[in-house]
């Protein structure tokens, strides 16, 4: 094995497992900027790489599986809008809520369709570097939108303060309506990227806990789409090393592949005390808006 | 009287929605919702084995939404309970296995190690609220998965077995004893771990209604300005909630993995009780009666889901289904208000229309 090919594997593989980090987390800083917290991205994603392959299954055609994928992760993300926009439910627990419905009803559907608790049969799939493409792309483009035009001036105008943009005539529900729906779409893109890109099939709680890492990856990243990317990024690499360390450490040394599993989540913990520069959330996120409020 | 039965409404008409929501699912699917809630309840209730079975299932359910419960009280949302709850199980699973002493020491002492495992779960995102006011919601969850990889580790690890299926079994003085002989209902496996449970429903509730300390935690809860305004520290009882609600749901993994598993298995993933404790503690009312009577509910759910598959062929995922639809419901007021003003309205419409 030449260090070429280990060098290209070893970029190979962060992309690969960057992607659907990157494009959650894309789901989670726009829904964060309006000011709605999606813990339910793990759903999302969930529901997402299970429509994927319903969809693919069915119609034989991996691009339409791609779009029942999107249309999963945003059915359930219109279901948390709902909860914490118009019931103004408290949005974390509606997000835990979509998580353990996103779980029970693939796992339902799995029996139900496919005779199977654990496995989906193979279906078509989308080469990985179309997916990956697009999600070293799409932050870029997701950076203009919210920072460079008028509809994304809005849009964090209402996560900062609602009270404020609809005094100046945004329609706050719509707004937020409209980027908790995107997340959702988002996610379920990434968790369609896993099961008929990755892999070709859909297997029981196959997430994995990927929406957390998004998660914890639109923090790691401030809170902003070029962040959320180089925190994808940055966690596809912890991620990739545990493959490739093994051949590269010295005979007998050994880093148990949990403490990779770890990093993500620990680095996140670290920014949040500041070590890494301050990661400040937008003022109003999580918090419900209510016209007849006076704030 | 009126007041009670106003405080149950919301809780009773979720669940009541909840199941008519799934009912509706297993017809789409092709079977009888009648067959299918027939022998869920069959299963959760019907022969006094069932019911050990559901009590069984309960146990790691009331710690876990009494530790929810806790912390709520105290303004603060504990969605850690995964990770406490395995880094409790992990550490009175150590107790268990490396103590040697008779049954009256070793198995308090693992309780103690249970809770304090998952009180340290709990501390450190209680250290980073208080010291740093970082939410706690962000690092439970950090912390559940940096806790389900290091249990891995250490399952995998240190503490593996010979026989590979993860750490070695709990020493008979650690192992939770039965509360019913096995000559009375045959196969139970229900142990001391529900009375103990009970024990702390009732601990709970005293310690937050009838306890100086409880009461400044409330306090903090209610209103930190007018709390810390009256003397009350905020940071101190923004840590102590957060430990002591991750030492509950550290017991409710100590019973889990001593009493019905009986070792930590080396394919971990999250149990899901902590998840389903915050269910518990929503439909309880964040009252530790109303957690314990929640509890029994989805311990039957669970009990009975076993039982609904093969019987009804309905898949046992619906109870999962089920649970996340009550959550939904009940965190929504309004959305069952307009069900039920729908539905209403639809009577009065078609009312009408006959007159």
């Amino acid at each position: 094995m030449n260090i070429l090919s280990v060098g290209r594997d070893f970029i190979a593989t962060t992309f690969r497992l960057s992607t659907p980090i990157i494009f959650a987390a894309l789901g989670g800083v726009i829904s964060e900027r309006s000011g709605v917290v999606n813990i339910g991205l793990e759903g999302m994603m969930l529901l997402g790489a299970f429509g994927a392959t319903v969809g693919t299954y069915y119609t034989h055609n991996p691009f339409i599986g791609l779009l029942t994928g999107a249309l999963a992760g945003g059915l359930a993300a219109a279901l948390h809008a709902l909860l914490s926009i118009h019931f103004k439910a408290d949005q974390i627990v509606s997000g835990v809520a979509i998580n353990m419905l996103a779980l029970g009803a693939t796992n339902y559907l799995l029996l139900l369709l496919f005779q199977t608790a654990g496995n989906s049969p193979a279906v078509l799939t989308i080469p990985w570097k179309i997916f990956a493409a697009s999600a070293l792309i799409l932050p870029f483009v997701l950076h203009y939108f919210l920072y460079r035009t008028p509809v994304g001036l809005r849009i964090r105008a209402v996560g900062e303060h609602p009270k404020a943009a609809d005094t100046a005539g945004i329609n706050v529900f719509f707004v937020r309506y409209c980027c908790v729906i995107i997340s959702g779409i988002l996610a379920g893109i990434g968790g369609a990227y896993l099961s008929i890109s990755l892999l070709n099939r859909f297997t029981r709680d196959m997430s994995a806990g990927t929406g957390f890492i998004a998660l914890a990856a639109v923090i790691f990243g401030k809170w902003t789409p070029i962040g959320a990317l180089g925190a994808g990024l940055f966690f596809g690499l912890a991620y990739a090393l545990q493959f490739i360390l093994p051949g590269i450490l010295p005979h007998g040394m050994k880093i148990p592949p949990e403490f990779f599993n770890s990093l993500p989540y620990l680095l996140t913990m670290i920014v949040l005390v500041g070590a890494i520069g301050k990661a400040i959330p937008p003022a109003s996120d999580g918090i419900p808006y209510d016209p007849k409020e006076s704030r | 009287m009126k007041k009670i039965a106003k405080e149950i409404l919301l809780p009773i008409s979720s669940i009541f929605l909840a199941f008519l929501v799934g009912a509706v699912i297993i017809k789409v699917s092709g079977r009888s919702p009648f067959l299918a809630y027939q022998s869920l309840l069959m299963g959760g209730f019907g022969s006094l084995g069932n019911l050990a079975q559901t009590c069984l299932f309960s146990i790691p359910l009331i710690f876990t939404g009494l530790s929810v419960a806790l912390a709520y009280k105290c303004g603060l949302f504990n969605i850690g309970g995964e990770g406490q709850f395995l880094l409790g199980g992990l550490f009175a699973m150590a107790a268990a296995i490396y103590i040697h002493a008779p049954f009256i020491i070793h198995f308090p002492l693992c309780l103690l190690c249970g809770f304090a495992g998952g009180a340290v779960a709990g501390a450190i995102p209680g250290w980073l609220k208080a010291r740093y006011g970082i939410h706690e919601v962000i690092n439970t969850i950090m912390l559940n998965w940096i806790c389900l990889n290091f249990v891995t580790y250490i399952v995998n690890g240190p503490m593996r077995s010979h026989s590979g299926l993860g750490t070695p079994e709990p020493l008979k003085t650690a192992v939770p004893p039965l509360i019913i002989p096995d000559s009375l209902i045959p196969g139970n496996q229900l142990n001391i771990g529900f009375i103990i449970a009970i024990i702390f429903v009732l601990l709970v509730g005293f310690y937050l209604s009838r306890t100086v300390q409880g009461y400044e935690l409330k306090a903090v809860g209610l209103n930190p300005m007018a709390a810390e305004y009256g003397g009350i520290s905020i940071s101190k009882n923004i840590f102590l909630a957060l430990c002591l609600a991750g030492g509950l749901s550290g017991l409710g993994g100590t019973f889990y993995y001593l009493g019905d598993l009986g070792r930590i298995p080396s394919t971990l993933s999250f149990p899901g009780y902590g998840f389903e404790g915050i269910a518990v503690a929503l439909v309880g009312k964040l009252d530790p009666l109303g957690v314990f009577l929640a509890s029994l509910l989805f311990g039957a759910l669970e009990s009975g889901g076993i039982f609904m598959q093969l019987n009804a062929n309905v898949p046992k995922d619906l109870v999962t289904i089920i649970q996340g639809l009550v959550i939904i419901f009940v965190i929504a007021p309004g959305l069952v208000q307009s069900v039920f003003n729908w539905y209403r309205g639809k009577k009065e419409r078609e009312g009408f229309e006959y007159s």
